[in-house]
């Protein structure tokens, strides 16, 4: 390359050298997984899709098809419209005084005999103050019909930050509230075969796992996925103990649930706590019931809503070592720059099916001889984006 | 064009209900087709409800001397990443690749519209003229694939492969078949992407290199190509921009090692989909980043210094042999 620059420049200077009176007088122009897992998971993620003329679950009050979502403001409740994310539009009768579309008052009816009449004026006032006339139809949404959203509603951790990826790539970060609860909306979104991963870091720095979810886009509807529940996150005071000695593990998850931990070992060791109304949650395992050797933590969470008990997955498998050893996987993150991504897939490339050579972190992830599908495998696993 | 046998695919699915940790199997798993006609079979993964999966490796067998696999498209694909792109063996008969998806496959989730387990789709045309049908078996290689659990150590899961069985008859009668008309229909790019910059100490000797990667959703993407274009921000260069060193589209894969190691060059990489489509992205290198290298600016300088000084000095000495002659 710097020989052909080298090249370049010699002839611009030669041009120049060679054409420098003419232009003196020319005008210039420019230009873990657990196989004997004991908990019965029951984790509810749901695809609404917001389009397809049917009501789904809780996600949508209305739906009247493709391209028929269109919203705008109603002087009747039998008339009123759906918005293209599939609440309902404003209408006379929705217990909500609209005065944007001229409403005076709203009851919750389009009866004619109370104090608000079936057009939502004041039947005291003689002469309405304000502009008169049916309302104007203002759409409840700027979403254009026709436009594919998808929707993404979950609990992660209290105001945590909540990466949104797209096919692996990051394409958005939304802020959870004190209750974890957050929800993201991507529009412009191509109809086909998608995969959406989320991931988020606790106060205390710990990542969750990515959690997907891989689903068909329908074109012009709104996609909406809920029940996310980002599993807890842990971490654990030491990896190496001795038989005995307990281990303080930590993290963050929804307020004031219950959380649960899974130790392996020959029988599996269930535990579980409540976490405080900040979502740390905290436990101390004892480790006198396991056998020397590598094990694995784990934990997950569950919640009652209206009734219903939901749990998340379960979070990362954490590793530690009873007796004398190490845990022997590595980091996937190849370059140390705090993220798992495309450069260290690149560098996984560069050494794939071979030894890893010198590479520090070794590309051989998990020590196993060779830099093959397993280590990309875990690379994958702790995917961040 | 294409006729399912209803009792295979009945077989079929109920056998396929019947999952483990996860099986493979070819979708449709039977149907008849004419020589010529080009039609797809897809390669789709089932996971057990509380397995997920992260990563496979697939190997399928075909006769070589019956059907032609002409194209392996990712257009559908769960994958994103793939560590090993399909591999087309004409000569004895197999196609191979390895892929994964960050964070994970845990199976079709309730209320999506479609089934969303598609790893790769084979595209197949059959070179045999037969009057009589001609069954084409396509199965998955014995001890050729693995799939791997989502699990944070690459655990091997237990895996169940159900291959398919074609017929052929008769010659196409009209078109070129399912796959043509798919590309024909495809007017969408690949999907938008980001060019990583970077540059580490035990890869590529140390060069500055670039990642990318893309999903498309029709077609499937069909390849990458890279230009390094020379950025013009000084006089000269755009003086004379005639004279630049203009790099041309160059067939690329991720990771890519940089032409211009001095990152004075605008990257674009163009990704290129099975219908034409295409989307590309541009990176200009930070300018913190870029090398100016003053021994070739200072050495033009020199030349230009030498030529002009040796013309005043021609001049001169014209000058002086006209007035001695005078």
């Amino acid at each position: 390359m710097g020989v052909l620059k080298l090249k370049g420049n010699i002839l611009r200077y030669l041009c120049l050298a060679l054409f420098v009176p003419a232009f003196l007088f020319t005008p210039v122009f420019e230009f873990v997984h657990l196989v004997n897992a004991q908990i019965n998971l029951n984790t509810e993620i749901e695809v609404t899709i917001c389009g397809n003329g049917e009501v789904e679950t809780v996600n949508e009050e209305c739906d009247y098809g493709d391209g028929n979502n269109v919203g705008g403001y109603s002087t009747t409740i039998t008339g009123r419209q759906c918005n293209p994310d599939c609440t309902w539009a404003p209408y006379c009768g929705d217990d909500i005084v609209q005065t944007v579309n001229n409403e005076e008052c709203d009851d919750g009816n389009n009866e004619p005999d109370d104090f608000c009449t079936a057009e939502c004026k004041r039947v005291s006032v003689v002469g309405p103050s304000g502009p008169t006339g049916s309302g104007n139809n203002t759409p409840g949404s700027s979403t254009p019909p026709g436009n594919t959203q998808v929707k993404i509603v979950g609990k992660a951790y209290p105001h945590s930050n909540v990466n949104i990826l797209k096919d692996g790539t990051v394409i958005g970060v939304v802020a959870a509230d004190a209750k974890a609860d957050f929800s993201f909306t991507s529009a412009g979104i191509t109809p086909g075969t998608t995969t959406f991963g989320i991931w988020a870091e606790d106060r205390l720095g710990l990542r969750s796992i990515a959690l997907t979810v891989t689903f068909e886009v329908v074109q012009g509807s709104t996609t909406t996925v809920s029940g996310v529940f980002l599993p807890p996150t842990l971490d654990l005071d030491r990896t190496e103990v001795n038989r005995g000695d307990i281990i303080n593990m930590t993290g963050s998850t929804v307020p004031e649930v219950q959380v649960s931990t899974e130790v392996n070992s020959e029988h599996t060791i269930l535990d579980s706590t409540i976490s405080s109304e900040t979502g740390e949650w905290e436990l101390d395992f004892d480790t006198s019931p396991l056998e020397e050797g590598a094990h694995t933590a784990r934990a997950m969470f569950e919640i009652e809503d209206a009734g219903l008990a939901s749990e998340s997955s379960f979070s990362q498998a954490v590793s530690f070592f009873v007796g004398q050893g190490q845990a022997t996987i590595g980091t996937a993150d190849l370059n140390l720059d705090d993220r798992v991504n495309l450069i260290d897939f690149s560098i996984l490339l560069f050494h794939w099916n071979t030894d890893g050579g010198d590479s520090d972190p070794p590309a051989d992830i998990n020590r196993g001889g060779r830099v093959d599908l397993a280590d990309f495998s875990i690379m994958l696993f702790n995917w961040t984006g | 064009m294409k006729k399912i046998t209803p009792l295979i695919l009945v077989v079929f699915l109920l056998s396929a209900n019947i999952v483990n940790a996860a099986s493979l199997y070819i979708d449709p798993s039977g149907a008849s087709f004419s020589k010529d006609d080009t039609f797809t079979a897809k390669i789709r993964l089932n996971t057990d409800s509380e397995e997920c999966i992260n990563a496979a490796e697939i190997r399928i067998d075909y006769p070589e001397n019956l059907i032609n696999v002409i194209d392996v498209s990712d257009g559908e694909s769960i994958f994103t990443l793939w560590v090993e792109e399909p591999k087309i063996n004409k000569d004895e008969g197999f196609v191979s690749f390895a892929g994964g998806i960050p964070g994970g496959y845990c199976g079709r989730i309730p209320g999506d519209p479609g089934l969303t387990n598609v790893i790769a789709t084979l595209i197949l045309q059959p070179n045999i003229n037969a009057d009589e049908p001609v069954n084409i078996p396509i199965s998955f290689t014995e001890n050729g694939n693995t799939v791997l659990l989502n699990d944070g150590r690459g655990t091997e899961a237990s895996l169940e492969l159900y291959g398919a069985e074609f017929s052929i008859q008769g010659t196409l009668v009209e078109g070129r078949g399912e796959w043509f008309d798919l590309l024909d229909e495809d007017n969408t790019a690949p999907e938008s992407f980001t060019i990583e910059l970077t540059k580490n100490n035990q890869v590529f000797d140390g060069k500055y290199y670039i990642a990318f990667s893309t999903t498309d959703k029709g077609s499937g993407i069909d390849h990458y190509e890279v230009l390094e274009k020379q950025i013009d921000d000084d006089f000269l260069a755009r003086l004379f921009w005639f004279t630049r060193d203009d790099q041309e589209w160059r067939p690329a894969e991720s990771p890519y090692v940089l032409r211009d190691q001095d990152l004075n060059s605008v990257i674009s990489v163009k990704a290129v989909d099975n219908a034409g489509n295409e989307r590309i992205a541009t990176l200009i290198p930070p300018e913190a980043l870029r090398k100016d290298n003053i021994v070739e600016d200072l050495v033009p300088l020199l030349i230009i210094g030498s030529i002009l000084g040796g013309l005043v000095l021609f001049v001169k000495k014209k000058k002086q042999s006209i007035n001695n002659e005078s």
